[in-house]
């Protein structure tokens, strides 16, 4: 609390978050405090302490968050949890990664300790400054601050790889509080940085980003399945702040007067398209408009923050925050031809997983 | 590799998909910071620059129509939005949602361009076009490449100039509603709003969120058509531009694009007679984990500037931001809930306060305690300088973070013009905050918030919290 008071008595605003391959603490504030939570943040890599109070609020507190998304909410899980843990092999890639309340209910202090000190290592992090501050103050003040904190181990990571998928799978689950099915798929990503990376980039323009987007078209438009499709690369953040195995993913609530079979059927006749026909250059040429338009959005979310976090991943990831510059670079070399043969490889049915999300049955369920 | 199935994490906490400014409570961080312990003063920063609001232009077109133009910003992106005055307000009795449907109609698809020629095409300028009802006025527009500005105000003018009208357009958008509501309705927190609004609002408009399913049936094309004509009108509608932009193109795009809307009846204005009666509302969600409590009454309204903004100051106080002290005590102290705010829901001449919480089930009594306590404190303690400094910061920080933004700005000023307040408002609004005394924070309080005129609404598990709520019924 003593960090959210400095910060926003100072005219800022603050979050931090968990995803996939990293945690973050950000905050925006005006100019003339930048020393003040530079030195805030060293401060807060330099150590924890926390006493066992601290940690059983937060673990209320974190219930609490587990019961508003998820326990208490219709769908709760669906897509974002259940598609990652139906479609990977790998433990570190497949638990339930929100939390089990019972796992968290047992975290001990020296659990949150030891964590603390494998991971929060000065050498296992990247300190971004975007805006409008001084540069040479700026690197004073973290000189001052953040070089006297000691070098540590770090924890190695382990191995997160996943096999390649060789056979589709679908999971079936019951909802308490859904109204109405849903259906999610998932299929793994090729590798980051790839061309096919880059492909998928645009494909998920071409088939999921804005009302001229092909499943907008085919499941809203001329199939009236639903109102709405979602889906994306990375449910945790954008297709560039991510390090590991990964789901481009499409999901829809529906009408329960469509079978998940015939969904799947709309779905692999969009993807089929792709697969086997020439993309048109005017195709590629819009997906690249809207990625673009798209792009400039993301350097500009949140006072900045989009662009600090796209910086901070490359850093972390590559050791290459240059690599931000060569983004749109990269996406220009994608032809019609790399989109058509990424397409047949990564949007194979071997490669997919399916979640279905059913209402319960019950006779007198509200319509 | 070592695989432990039932491995124990650190306590974490998680975003879901696209972060939340943290404007208003719904932040978190796991663990506390170090700075007591160490007792070190953090470096106090320099002094705050001079802030600016982005200058505007604007002007009337001869049918009525006003325009401002707002050069802004380092992307090459503009925001352009078509704002008329026609929403819920318009609708007569047994019309709920109407506004809405022809929003949504008009999208739909104009006399030469169907509603697929409309995705492409904006989608093609890097944006798209949205149409968002609401209770007061209906927005079209979109952001796009700032080299297809006067393009997309071509589009903008088919839309709302030219709609099709089509039946099977309207059958699909009552379709999707339908759809929409039973989604919607599974939501805890749709109950408690629904319910929340319909007390505090008794017959006005604003009480109404979600038409019932027999009423959204019953639209025809003809009813749609005669709305539309009615309320869409040059004499309601204003066009903002922010962001990078060829004016002298952008002004004759506009000219001829709009030029011939026709004048049309001037915009209503209809101010309710919110509720100011304590009452409790409890609506059962069986083995539900989480209640969802809704608490308020009426406020200070945005055209008494002063009054508002002392307002303002003290809600972020008592529960508009992170630190503020409903959110210290039921979530940090307690652990009750993870992520509770309090807000002011304004319209012109209207202003209702209230907070809103989700807490575990066996706290929802307690909760409710928790938040009448500090309620009661702000009425009847001063707060102190360092809080009450803090808070000025932070509101205007957050000010100027808003103003970092094309949308941002934007809205800044349609809420200026929209509850018929002065440029001065804006170029005025950090003085204003800066002014606030510890004694203004409390006479708000004291004033507006009075356990008499309390609205509560609770969306939970009767069998569980009947017994916790007992104290708060009205007897």
């Amino acid at each position: 609390m003593e960090f959210i008071k400095l910060v926003q008595s100072n005219g800022g605003i603050l979050n931090g978050s968990t995803r996939f391959d990293f945690t973050n603490y950000f905050a925006v504030v005006p100019s003339h405090k930048t020393e003040t939570l530079l030195w805030a943040e060293a401060d807060r890599m330099r150590g924890l302490d926390i006493t066992q109070d601290n940690l059983t609020n937060q673990q209320g507190v974190v219930g609490n968050e587990v019961k508003v998304n998820v326990l208490n909410q219709p769908y709760g899980t669906f897509p974002w949890i259940d598609l990652p843990m139906a479609a990977f092999s790998n433990w570190y890639n497949s638990h339930n990664f929100y939390g089990e309340l019972k796992d968290i209910e047992a975290a001990t202090l020296d659990d949150a300790r030891d964590f603390f000190h494998k991971y929060y290592t000065p050498s296992n992090a990247v300190l971004v400054v975007t805006g409008d501050f001084d540069e040479a103050q700026a690197k004073q003040w973290i000189d001052k601050y953040f070089a006297p904190i000691p070098s540590q181990k770090t924890e190695p990571q382990p191995d997160i790889s996943e096999p390649r998928q060789e056979k589709e799978k679908t999971v079936t689950r019951t909802d308490r509080l859904a109204k109405r099915p849903a259906i999610g798929f998932g299929y793994q990503m090729p590798k980051r940085g790839t061309q096919e990376y880059y492909a998928m980039g645009l494909l998920e323009q071409i088939l999921l980003r804005g009302e001229d987007s092909r499943l907008y078209t085919e499941l809203v438009k001329n199939k009236k399945y639903t109102s709405t499709v979602s889906g994306r690369i990375n449910y945790l953040g954008n297709m560039f702040n991510y390090n590991g195995p990964m789901l481009f993913a499409i999901d829809l609530i529906h009408d329960d007067k469509f079978t998940p079979e015939e969904i799947t059927a709309a779905v692999d006749a969009v993807i089929a398209d792709i697969q086997n026909k020439p993309l048109p250059q005017s195709d590629l040429d819009r997906a690249m408009v809207k990625l673009r338009s798209q792009f400039y959005d993301q350097m500009t979310q949140l006072g900045g923050f989009g662009r600090a976090d796209l910086l901070a991943s490359f850093a972390l990831f590559d050791d290459n925050p240059q690599a931000i510059n060569q983004i749109e670079a990269n996406f220009r070399k994608i032809t019609p031809a790399i989109i058509q043969k990424t397409a047949q490889e990564y949007f194979r049915k071997t490669n997919r997983t399916i979640v279905i999300v059913n209402p319960e049955k019950k006779d007198n369920r509200a319509e | 590799m070592n695989q432990v199935k039932s491995k124990k994490e650190k306590v974490k906490n998680m975003f879901r998909n696209s972060l939340r400014l943290c404007a208003f409570a719904g932040i978190f961080l796991s663990f506390a910071m170090n700075l007591v312990a160490q007792k070190e003063t953090p470096p106090s920063g320099g002094t705050p620059k001079a802030f600016v609001f982005p200058a505007a232009t604007t002007y009337s077109l001869p049918n009525g129509m006003k325009v401002t133009l707002v050069p802004y910003g380092s992307v090459p992106k503009v925001a352009i939005q078509a704002i008329v005055r026609s929403g819920a307000l318009n609708e007569k009795p047994g019309q709920a949602w109407i506004s809405d449907a022809v929003a949504q109609l008009l999208k739909e698809g104009t006399t030469t361009r169907s509603n697929a020629d409309i995705a492409r095409q904006a989608a093609e300028m890097g944006g798209n076009l949205f149409a968002s009802a609401q209770t007061d006025k209906t927005i079209f527009g979109g952001e796009v490449l700032s080299e297809f500005d006067t393009r997309f105000i071509d589009l903008l003018a088919d839309v709302i100039l030219n709609p099709k009208f089509a039946a099977e357009d309207l059958e699909t958008i009552k379709n999707n509603k339908v759809r929409d509501l039973i989604l919607q309705r599974s939501s805890a927190g749709t109950l408690a709003n629904e319910k929340f609004r319909a007390v505090i609002f008794p017959d006005h408009p604003y009480g109404v969120v979600n038409p019932s399913e027999e009423t959204l049936k019953s639209y025809t094309l003809d009813a749609a058509k005669a709305y539309y004509a009615e309320n869409y009108a040059a004499a309601r509608t204003h066009i903002y531009v922010v962001g990078q932009f060829d004016a002298a193109k952008v002004k004759s795009a506009i000219a001829k694009a709009f030029g011939g809307m026709k004048k049309g009846s001037d915009s209503l204005r209809n101010v309710p007679t919110p509720t100011a009666n304590r009452s409790l509302s409890v609506i059962d969600r069986p083995n539900a984990p989480q209640s969802t409590i809704i608490l308020g009454m009426p406020s200070a309204v945005p055209q008494d500037v002063d009054e508002y903004i002392k307002f303002t100051v003290m809600n972020a106080i008592l529960g508009g931001s992170f630190g503020s002290r409903i959110t210290a005590n039921i979530r940090e102290n307690k652990g009750y809930t993870y992520s509770p705010g309090s807000g002011i829901f304004n319209r012109y001449k209207t202003g209702i306060w209230s907070e809103t919480a989700d807490v575990t089930t066996q706290f929802t009594g307690a909760s409710i305690k928790e938040i009448l306590y500090e309620i009661n404190r702000m009425r009847t303690e001063p707060v102190t300088d360092a809080e009450l400094q803090g808070i000025k910061n932070y509101l205007i920080g957050i000010y100027v973070l808003q103003n970092s933004t094309r949308g941002g700005v934007l809205n800044l000023i349609e809420y200026k013009n929209y509850n018929d307040l002065t440029q001065d408002y804006l170029d005025s609004y950090i003085a204003k905050i800066n002014a606030v005394t510890a004694k203004d924070v409390q006479d708000a309080a004291a004033k507006y918030l009075t356990e008499d005129k309390m609205t509560i609404v609770v969306v939970g598990d009767r069998s569980k919290i009947d017994e916790q709520l007992k104290p708060y019924e009205v007897k």
